[in-house]
């Protein structure tokens, strides 16, 4: 029971370790997206937003933001920054990014539609390289950690039992 | 009679979805008290000062705060300022329904000297769109020749005197036939530089322009009208407020293709379009037919003066 519970808490940390970096990519790929939208078509937010929503895969907390942020500006035509808080809010509990990159991204809302096109994407383009690099980071952590809080859970939990015994 | 008037004559949904809630309620309340018919042809919101209501011509008790003007811009701008950018440099943006939003504010220029964008915007003009078809009746027995061919015109008059609302009606009336029973369906290309001619949204123009009428959106003029000579080959090419240089080498180029033109252009008299030297060589090469010089009367748009190709008057005001 004991290295039940231990190897499970292991294995949550280091889950962390080995989702963080995927979920930073597909963060980059989703922004990446925006980004092109903005440069060569123009389209406004709540267009790219639906598109997104279509194009995320059902059962994973971007299709909840995408689809939230979607109803916000679509339906419920909520200002874009309190949209962009309460999908990241809603979703945040799901995911295992750091609070660094949780900053981050709702920093992101502080500028989003206030401006023109070449400083809309200068932003845009600020966050993707700091989240690019958060994933270099990540990368590293999870090379280093993965492994040890999946091994150490064990330990752990085996070393309780010895001690008790 | 006057909410009716507010939400089923002119007052749709794309208009007060703009409007703050409180306001929207207020202007409802406003139109209610009023004994004239008159529709709501502008809303005008200024930080700090009261709504005005052109048509009814009132103002509202309440005033309007930035948060108020910042929930319009919201909803103008789909949250996406650089999304609008071109058209806010022209200080206007056109929504869906072919209404069109004026913003005024501070202006931010590029190291050329060039509008770049506007900041702390104070003030917003929103114009109701009315399409009022079949109002180019009045421009028949200026516009065909005796052998019932369409003349190149331009349409002339001060600002809101409804040249566009003119422009609009021929669009449809050629596009779909119904200028004469005798003229067939013409082929109209319609370049709209602003989207105010057609509105287009989405790809789908907001008002009536004729079924066989094609629309060339968001597009400089003088490349317009030059693309869509080669593209859609008209019979009839329709364009707003016409003035510049380039503007004059694409009409004449559309005369030597036989493409018959028709525009407007801003000026009060014969005089004052003889004066601007861009449209020169328009003259010389007596490329416009008929010259209309139209105004706005109790409300309604009317042909005060006619000139033909060798600027003579044929209808005298």
């Amino acid at each position: 029971m004991v290295i039940a519970v231990t190897s499970l808490i292991g294995n949550l940390l280091s889950k962390s370790y080995k989702e963080r970096p995927k979920e930073l990519k597909r963060w980059i790929f989703y922004l990446q997206h925006v980004v092109t939208q903005i440069r060569y078509m123009r389209l406004p937010f709540p267009v790219i937003f639906q598109q997104l929503n279509a194009m995320t895969e059902a059962n994973s907390y971007f299709s909840d933001f995408f689809n939230d942020l979607d109803l916000a500006l679509n339906q419920r035509k909520e200002p874009i920054h309190s949209a962009w808080h309460h999908a990241l809010t809603l979703v945040q509990r799901k995911w295992h990014l750091s609070r660094d990159d949780r900053e981050l991204l709702h920093a992101l809302s502080d500028l989003l539609g206030k401006i023109g096109q070449d400083e809309q994407l200068k932003h845009f383009q600020a966050a993707i390289e700091t989240l690019t690099a958060h994933e270099g980071a990540a990368m590293e952590d999870k090379k280093k950690y993965e492994r040890i809080f999946s091994t150490l859970g064990l330990l752990v939990g085996v070393l309780l039992v010895v001690l008790l015994m | 009679m006057s909410i009716l008037l507010l939400e089923s004559k002119n007052m749709q949904n794309e208009v007060y979805e703009l409007l703050p809630p409180a306001i929207f309620t207020e202007i409802k309340g406003m139109v209610a008290s009023l004994s004239t018919d008159n529709a709501i042809e502008e809303i005008r919101l200024r930080v700090g000062r009261p709504v005005e209501l052109v048509g009814p011509d009132v103002f509202l008790p309440s005033v309007v705060t930035r948060s108020d003007l910042d929930y319009v811009l919201s909803g103008v701008t789909q949250s996406s300022m650089y999304a609008v950018e071109d058209e806010l440099r022209n200080g206007y943006i056109t929504i869906k329904g072919g209404h069109r939003i004026g913003i005024a504010g501070r202006v931010v220029k590029e190291n050329r000297g060039m509008i770049k964008t506007l900041r702390d915007i104070s003030s917003v003009n929103i114009r109701v769109a009315m399409a009022h078809q079949g109002g180019a009746q009045i421009l028949l027995p200026w516009m065909l020749s005796p052998l019932q061919k369409v003349l190149s015109t331009l349409i002339i008059g001060p600002p809101c005197s409804g040249k566009t609302t003119l422009l609009r009606d021929l669009a449809r009336q050629l596009g779909d036939g119904t200028f004469m029973s005798m003229l067939k369906p013409q082929h109209v290309a319609v370049v709209d530089e602003r989207s105010e001619i057609a509105a287009v949204y989405d790809g789908v123009p907001a008002f009536a322009i004729g079924k066989a009428t094609d629309v060339l959106d968001n597009c400089d003029k003088a490349l317009g009208m030059i693309v869509m000579l080669r593209a859609m080959a008209p019979d009839v090419i329709i364009t707003d407020e016409i003035g510049s240089a380039g503007d004059v080498v694409a009409i004449l180029e559309m005369a030597r293709s036989g493409v018959t033109f028709i525009g407007t252009l801003h000026a009060n008299s014969i005089d004052d379009l003889k004066a601007r030297t861009t449209l020169s060589p328009l003259f010389q090469d007596k490329t416009i037919e008929r010259f209309i010089f139209i105004e706005r009367l109790h409300r309604q748009t009317v042909i005060r003066k006619v000139y033909d190709r060798h600027l003579r008057l044929i209808l005298p005001g």
